[in-house]
């Protein structure tokens, strides 16, 4: 069995709307290696969020079609699984933790209800049983278990988050896809759920696919980075090679348009002009062309293709094609 | 000697809710300056944004005062306050609810000038034309709808209309908080331009420690409902004094390879503001919490120039929380 969980194979998806055709992602590839987590990063309406759904079969249709590619789950295709079987994987080998806690839990429900009836559904056991290892699961995220008996209002925003990490864990997935986990919390809650996340990640040896916008999150929790564009990578490699050695212009970009805290500079920051093209007009060439400052005539003509830079770092980038590897 | 502004004195809103009273933002004072930016920094909750509504009269205060040019606008009259609002004004956090969705751009930002009559109705058009491209909007939008705009568009055309009135002070809440992150930097540059160009004041509420480093003069730190800590910028980062300070700089992810600052993790969440108990309010989540601070509230004390903390024991060594 090869090294990794998860293999994600130049995934096509498009949305057929009454005004046109959404093209979300357009060739996504990249790979999960177990045990380690991949930092998925981009702006919105890069397709971090649909190639999340997509890994756990959960894209809607109509008006979504996936046209082309292969997403190979220990070395079997979740495009090509039934319903049930589906339904049996998603919260027992992969599961999912929302950017939004206050929506992803049911309001009329009590928490330990919510949480046990995965368990049950997963691990074949009764509602006793399941109970007792929600509030197991409770306490490993730091919540007294008896609050199982409280409703989703009664907790504030981090606590709700820390519930759904928890029912995310509860039937020990392989694969945990986290979009956005952290955004709608404070900082000081956002460093609780860090810690406590990095703390479990070597506890059960879970891969992570932790979607989010914020380079300094993915500094912390990542071993792996892929840089996602109108809706494929433009960049991965390993956390090192791409916080100390960008290569995508647009990568660079990114790092070069967050303001720096350590800095007592306030003169203006470097900005990527314009704005993600329309996912219904997309250009020809790079989807990067038109906000990139070293855009070249081939840019705009030709799409580049992926290119191995170093060991564990891959550009997709005119600049380095062809050996003309420019530092 | 810089010219003050804004005053805000001893500005205190409660709101009534059935267990009790929320003190959203119980005696605040500060100064503002002519020209600066003053950065307002907290989690959710602090009454960041129920001071920037409240220094406008978005809603109404429960004591204290707003000196602004010498008078208190917070006992004017609705009628004056409404002239005195062409030189306040706001931009929000949401271009994707602040803009009437059934309106086209050039009448959202053409609206506050047919209402104050501050320009002849034939020129109108001319004035609004101007404005865009002064906020970097393409002429080609004037008959576009919000919902064809990007929200970087959207908020440029937000602040568009909050300078439609040649305002001399901006409460701007969390403007850049949707953004992303290659957009946050436009609109962080315009905003700045602006202020060069127009000789803007700004009270900028946000959350993002390094934008508020970034875009402003002095920062003030809330916690539920109080300043802990105000002074200036670059001070506030060298020299932090107040323990809940501390531990929010440390809280934040730097985007660099390997940097490993010592992280203060505090324990559980934000107390609520109902019913506030007596004592310091970090007191419960801090680490150097000794009985006086669950007893006594700590007076906001300035321990040298401009820089006030709110705490029992600035100063004291052992600084770090046992991990």
């Amino acid at each position: 069995m090869s090294d990794n969980l998860l293999e994600i194979k130049d995934l096509h998806i498009e949305f057929r709307t009454f005004d046109g055709v959404v093209k979300a992602i357009n060739g996504m590839s990249f790979n999960v290696p177990r045990g380690k987590t991949i930092g998925l990063v981009g702006e919105t309406g890069a397709g971090k969020t649909t190639t999340a759904l997509a890994v756990m079969g959960l894209v809607p249709s109509p008006p979504g079609v996936i046209t082309s590619g292969q997403i190979l789950f220990e070395g079997e295709d979740v495009l090509k699984m039934s319903n049930l079987k589906l339904r049996n994987i998603r919260g027992d080998k992969i599961s999912m933790i929302f950017q939004n806690p206050m929506t992803s839990l049911n309001p009329v429900y009590r928490i330990g209800k919510q949480m046990s009836d995965v368990i049950m559904m997963h691990q074949n056991v009764d509602r006793k049983t399941a109970e007792q290892r929600a509030g197991d699961m409770l306490e490993i995220v730091g919540i007294r278990r008896e609050r199982l008996n409280n409703y989703p209002h009664e907790f504030s925003g981090g606590m709700k988050q820390r519930v759904c990490i928890a029912m995310g864990l509860s039937c020990n997935p392989q694969l945990l896809i986290a979009d956005e986990p952290t955004t709608a919390l404070d900082v000081t809650i956002q460093a609780q759920i860090l810690e406590l996340m990095k703390g479990l990640k070597e506890k059960y040896n879970t891969s992570t696919i932790f979607i989010t916008h914020a380079l300094g999150v993915v500094a912390e929790i990542a071993d792996y980075v892929v840089v996602a564009y109108a809706g494929m990578v433009i960049e991965q490699g390993s956390l090192k090679e791409i916080f100390t050695d960008p290569k995508h212009p647009y990568t660079k970009g990114l790092f070069a348009c967050l303001p720096d805290i350590d800095s007592e500079s306030s003169g203006a920051l470097k900005v990527i002009p314009g704005a993600m093209p329309d996912p219904m007009q997309l250009p020809v060439g790079c989807k990067f062309c038109k906000r990139c400052p070293e855009a070249m005539k081939i840019c705009y003509m030709k799409e580049p293709e992926d290119i191995e830079i170093a060991e564990e770092h891959k550009v997709r980038c005119h600049l380095y094609q062809m050996g003309s590897k420019k530092q | 000697m810089k010219e003050k502004l804004i005053e805000v004195k001893s500005l205190k809103k409660y709101f009534k809710v059935p267990s009790g009273e929320l003190h959203a933002v119980d005696d605040v004072s500060f100064d503002i300056y002519k020209g600066e930016t003053v950065g307002l920094v907290g989690e959710s909750g602090c009454g960041k944004s129920t001071i920037g509504r409240t220094i406008l009269r978005l809603i109404p205060h429960t004591a204290g005062e707003v000196i602004y040019k010498g008078e208190n606008i917070l006992a004017y009259s609705d009628e004056k306050m409404r002239t005195l609002r062409r030189e306040m004004q706001m931009i929000f956090q949401d271009p994707y609810s602040s803009l009437d969705s059934r309106k086209t751009i050039g009448q959202i930002i053409a609206e506050p000038l047919l209402i104050n009559k501050t320009v002849p109705k034939n020129q109108i058009n001319e004035v609004v034309l101007d404005l865009l491209s002064k906020g970097g909007v393409s002429r080609k939008l004037y008959n576009s709808y919000p919902h064809e705009l990007d929200g970087g568009r959207r908020q440029r055309v937000g602040i568009i209309r909050a300078l439609a009135l040649n305002p001399s002070f901006i409460v701007c809440d969390e403007p850049v908080s949707s953004l992303d992150v290659s957009i946050q930097a436009q609109i962080l540059n315009l905003l700045q331009e602006l202020q060069r160009n127009m000789n803007l004041t700004y009270l900028f509420i946000s959350h993002d420690l390094s934008v508020v480093r970034h875009i402003s003069d002095r920062i003030i730190v809330m916690y539920l409902g109080e300043i802990v800590e105000s002074c200036n910028a670059n001070e506030l980062f060298k020299n932090p004094l107040h323990p809940y300070t501390k531990a929010l700089l440390s809280a934040v992810p730097i985007a660099k390879y390997n940097q490993q600052r010592q992280r203060i993790i505090l324990k559980g969440d934000v107390p609520s503001p109902i019913n506030p108990k007596p004592g310091c309010r970090f007191a419960p989540r801090c680490w150097k919490a000794k009985d006086i601070c669950f007893n006594e509230c700590p007076c906001l004390k300035e321990y040298s120039d401009g820089h006030q903390a709110r705490c029992h024991f600035v100063g004291e060594a052992d600084d770090m929380p046992a991990t």
